[in-house]
């Protein structure tokens, strides 16, 4: 697609500012998608790409004096009935579909059903219009069942289809895709370009969200590549670069190579994990020795977000061995912290604490019995001990009396931390220990674990930031498809070749295995070629039955 | 730029600045500040309406804390001004805590599974169970007390039993779960009893409840046994303590290591075999058991609890309740004796305590998280209103509520600027006017 200079941007996107209290997620992005293109959009984890996306979507209310222009014309993106709302249409990367509706019903939102005399539903004219809609992608789902009982390429199809339908040519319109392809196979992936394509034939903007460099090096004609809030190449030409130069772009400086990793002598094996099967998770062996930090990195969906909760027993194990100093363990939270384990879970709010709680009811909490005087609880040495353990983690306000729900998320996670040290765990497992933590709180966190895993801890981090794994681990193992792709220690341990080898697993998309999941039951099977996605399907039905 | 809120300014170099024109002790001086710094103030300002601030100087008697205790002073109050000479007789109070002695036993085991986050709503159905399961026992049978009695208290465990592996196990909502057992005890007692009063328990059984000292009855014993054992299972040990980690949350509290199930487990059986108590001693005091006979106490053990659990802390505890039962008793009593519409008022008063707790809770709890709507501020509500027109702590907090005031400053709020310098601030400050006519 042959970029004309004349032609006026559909949207044009200059000075945009988001700021949040203590951070500033985007700054001074500008963005301009020229009719007829497909301008990809790409940063790591927390560069702003999904903030920009909002922002334009007109969810998020961007900071004052920023400057948008549709069609050449200034508007309001967050003018709640703006007049090109029509004309911006979006995908989200959670797709944004009612799982209880069908298909027909998630197309009729927001658009109304078509209706006869009495204003009854024309379900069978609407189920056709649905079905050939679909057929665009080569796919013929039960239109009539809940989104929910759809495979995951025929959900986003949905997605895609309903963001697409009653697309008005009359003028350029912009389609944006948050990620649409993290669950679609090679064949899948083929139609939605050939959809995107088609689109833009006929004169549409869009936006392509994407991790996978390989396509996004296939589809988009100009990237745009944020980091840390921030443009750094702002509508490149694709023609004009390769993976390695956008990992370059994404990464930016080079972090690992300064930061020195003395050379430790680790203990013994404390942790030992065996062939560990999960929902995402297919065989994932690895051991922590005592005084080792061992990180885990990968995208959403290759596993990184079950390995913590997996290795604890929140969530269920299908197979495998956990084994703390030589020992089995089963694989239920009680057991775990009997064996000296503890998890600081990434869902703060749901998981790590009970918002309702004092200070003083959160941190003993595992591990009350220490307290125990007869039947009773004795409560000064208890308040003194978590007194203790406030002070040193620095939890402010040290107000034992204090509920959690009134504390910053920093202080909270802190009060999660005091927590599970306090157990005096053999193995700590941190899943995302920083999220939602101002910069102060991140620094005397990281101090922390680093001091428990000197005083001969071991310790289990994982984490969407590549810088956060240089700064804190010994040993960073890649997670792909749930599987351990590769291990990354010493001079290798650097962010680049993090984020390198976590994208890695998509540019392979084609040899890699889908696994899908119906009625508790695994179906492992090779992704089919792509042009056969319909005879795959049957293959697919065929095994669950 | 000059407006009613002052000149604002924005430094792109360092952040937004927002400056402001200020009269600090009469004199306008210029207030700046980073913008970023609002949200941090802010939540320093709101923690000024917590109840430790509040007007009232003494936390612990402040009407959100006690205020049963200042409800229960108002029913005495009234009722001594509007019936005195019965209202003002032992025999009244006797009867108004002979009869609570059932409610707060049935009150009290409730507790239990609400702290762990689960309704039961079969208390009621296995109180009329275990009535007429003893009864039956005791005049059909012709049973020995005792054994009729653990029969009765066995029929408890059983029903708790199973309604805990309905939500534990089989993972039915308990609300659900609990209504449907609810159904099938009443068929249950409907079934045993015959639909038919049972009468004629031998004396042996009847004399259990008899009244032993002041004309109480030996049920208000039971009753406060039970609740000092409750209360301190729930205040005092770590049993209490994965109850309400439980309750607060199932999945973080299964996270830090609580085996959450059993917790719910045994609470569902502690509130059945606690109803079936109840419900023993129901069959005792009336002498008589009918298949519904339980029924009438559903609805007041759950207001009770959920009065008590606003009293004192913002949790179910067992001496919020125990009062709160005293109170609900008290005020119906007193409407009773004034001779108000007897059939239904005590159902209306049971439905509006239960509404207006629950309802006042949760206002609470909103007023810290969600929007901040200005009826649901906490300086909007009632005794910060009082307080707001008594003057209370006026001398003591001056107005903090907006950032630019001074808190140190306190010559601010007690002078009137002159005549001459008010005319200089309106300059500053200009007053808001009426738009004209154009």
């Amino acid at each position: 697609m042959s970029e004309q200079p004349a032609t006026t941007p559909v949207l044009d996107v200059e000075t945009l500012s988001k700021t949040y209290p203590g951070q500033r997620a985007l700054i001074d992005a500008s963005l301009q998608v020229m009719p007829g293109e497909v301008h990809a959009l790409i940063g790591q984890n927390g560069s702003g790409k999904s903030t920009l996306i909002k922002t334009i979507a007109g969810y998020i209310k961007a900071d004052h004096g920023a400057r948008v222009r549709f069609n050449g014309e200034p508007i309001d993106l967050w003018h709640p009935r703006h007049d090109q709302r029509d004309r911006i249409r979006i995908v989200h990367q959670d797709l944004g579909l009612v799982p209880t509706l069908s298909t027909i019903e998630n197309l009729a939102l927001g658009r109304g059903f078509d209706t006869g005399a009495l204003k009854n539903i024309r379900w069978r004219r609407e189920a056709k219009r649905c079905q050939e809609l679909l057929l665009g992608f080569g796919l013929a789902p039960d239109v009539r069942s809940p989104v929910a009982t759809l495979t995951a390429a025929e959900r986003t199809a949905v997605a895609i289809v309903r963001a697409l339908q009653d697309w008005d040519d009359s003028a350029p319109g912009l389609l944006i895709l948050d990620e649409p392809t993290a669950s679609l196979n090679r064949g899948e992936v083929d139609a939605l370009f050939r959809e995107v394509r088609r689109l833009t034939a006929r004169g549409a903007g869009v936006i392509f969200v994407s991790h996978v460099l390989p396509e996004v090096l296939d589809l988009a004609d100009r990237i745009t590549v944020l980091r840390d809030g921030r443009v750094v190449a702002a509508g490149e030409r694709a023609a004009d670069h390769d993976t390695a130069s956008l990992v370059r772009l994404m990464v930016g400086r080079e972090i690992g190579a300064h930061v020195q990793h003395e050379d430790k002598d680790f203990g013994l094996n404390t942790l030992e994990v065996e062939n560990v099967f999960g929902m995402t998770l297919k065989g994932v062996t690895f051991k922590v020795r005592a005084g080792e930090v061992v990180g885990f990195a990968g995208l959403v969906g290759s596993g990184r977000d079950e390995i913590g909760t997996a290795v604890f027993g929140a969530t269920p194990r299908f197979a495998g061995k956990v084994l703390v100093n030589k020992k089995k363990v089963f694989a239920h939270p009680h057991e775990s912290v009997k064996a000296g384990m503890a998890l600081v879970p990434a869902d703060r709010k749901r998981l790590g604490l009970i918002a309702s709680d004092r200070l003083e009811e959160h941190v003993p909490l595992p591990r009350l019995s220490t307290f125990r005087r007869g039947p009773m609880i004795a409560m000064k040495p208890l308040r003194e001990d978590v007194q203790q353990w406030v002070e040193r983690l620095q939890v402010e306000p040290p107000i034992l009396r204090r509920r959690l729900e009134k504390f910053s998320g920093g202080n909270q996670q802190k009060s999660v931390l005091a927590r599970w040290l306090r157990t005096n765990p053999k193995v700590l497992i941190l899943d995302e220990p920083t999220q939602g933590v101002d910069v102060g709180a991140k620094t005397a966190i990281y101090e922390k674990i680093d001091e428990f895993a000197r005083t001969g801890g071991a310790v289990v981090v994982t984490s969407p930031d590549p810088e956060e794994l240089v700064r804190l681990c010994d040993r960073v193992l890649v997670l792909r498809g749930g599987m351990i792709a590769c291990e990354l220690s010493g001079s290798n341990l650097t962010t680049s070749r993090i984020v390198t080898e976590t994208l890695g697993a998509t540019s392979l998309r084609a040899g890699t295995r889908v696994v899908e999941r119906k009625l508790g039951f695994a179906v492992i099977r090779d992704d089919a070629p792509p042009s056969t996605s319909n005879a795959s399907r049957n293959v697919r039905t065929k095994e669950t039955t | 730029m000059s407006n009613a809120e002052g000149p604002l300014k924005v430094d792109p170099t360092t952040g937004e600045v927002e400056a402001r024109l200020v009269l600090k002790q009469n004199k306008l001086t210029r207030r700046w500040r980073l913008k970023y710094d609002r949200v941090e103030r802010r939540e320093k300002i709101d923690s000024r309406f917590d109840t430790r601030r509040s007007p009232f100087k003494w936390r612990k008697l402040h009407p959100r804390n006690i205020g049963v205790l200042y409800l229960y002073a108002a029913t005495w109050l009234i009722y001594s001004l509007w019936v005195p000479d019965t209202w003002l007789t032992w025999l009244t109070h006797r009867s108004v805590i002979n009869q609570q002695a059932i409610l707060i036993v049935v009150a009290i085991g409730l507790i239990i599974p609400l702290a762990t986050g689960v309704f039961d709503l079969s208390i009621a159905a296995t109180m009329s169970a275990a009535a007429v399961v003893v009864s039956w026992l005791l005049v059909d049978r012709e049973w020995a007390v005792w054994p009729a009695i653990g029969a009765a208290l066995l029929l408890g465990l059983v029903i708790g039993a199973i309604n805990a592996f309905l939500i534990v196990k089989i993972r039915i909502d308990s609300f659900i779960a609990t209504l449907g057992m609810s159904s099938i005890l009443t068929a249950f007692a409907v079934w045993r009893s015959g639909n038919r009063s049972i009468l004629g328990m031998p004396d042996s059984f009847l004399s259990l409840t008899t009244e032993f000292a002041f004309g109480l009855r030996t049920s208000v014993i039971i009753a406060v046994v039970l609740a000092v054992i409750a209360w301190f299972v729930i205040e005092h040990t770590p049993v209490g303590r994965y109850f309400f980690a439980t309750g607060g949350g199932r999945d973080a509290a299964r996270l830090a290591g609580i085996h959450t199930d059993r917790y719910i487990f045994a609470a569902m059986v502690v509130s059945a075999f606690v109803s079936a108590i109840g419900g023993i001693l129901l069959a005792s005091q009336y002498g008589s058991t009918q298949a519904q006979s339980g029924a009438p106490y559903l609805l007041p053990a759950f207001a009770a609890v959920f009065l008590g659990s606003t009293q004192f802390k913002r949790r179910f505890n067992v001496p919020g309740t125990f009062l709160s039962v005293l109170v609900l008793q008290s005020g119906v009593k007193g409407l009773q004796l004034a001779g108000v519409a007897v059939l239904w008022v005590e159902n209306l008063f049971f439905g509006l305590a239960l509404i207006i707790s629950v309802g006042l809770s949760t206002y609470q709890r909103r007023v810290h998280g969600g929007q901040r709507r200005w009826w649901r501020r906490e300086e909007s509500g009632p005794e910060y209103l009082l307080g707001r027109i008594m003057r209370w702590g006026t001398n003591s907090t001056p107005d903090t509520r907006e950032w630019w005031h001074d808190p140190a400053d306190s010559q601010a709020h007690h002078h009137r600027p002159s005549r001459q310098r008010r005319k200089k601030i309106s300059r500053y400050f200009p007053r808001r006017r009426k738009k004209e006519n154009s």
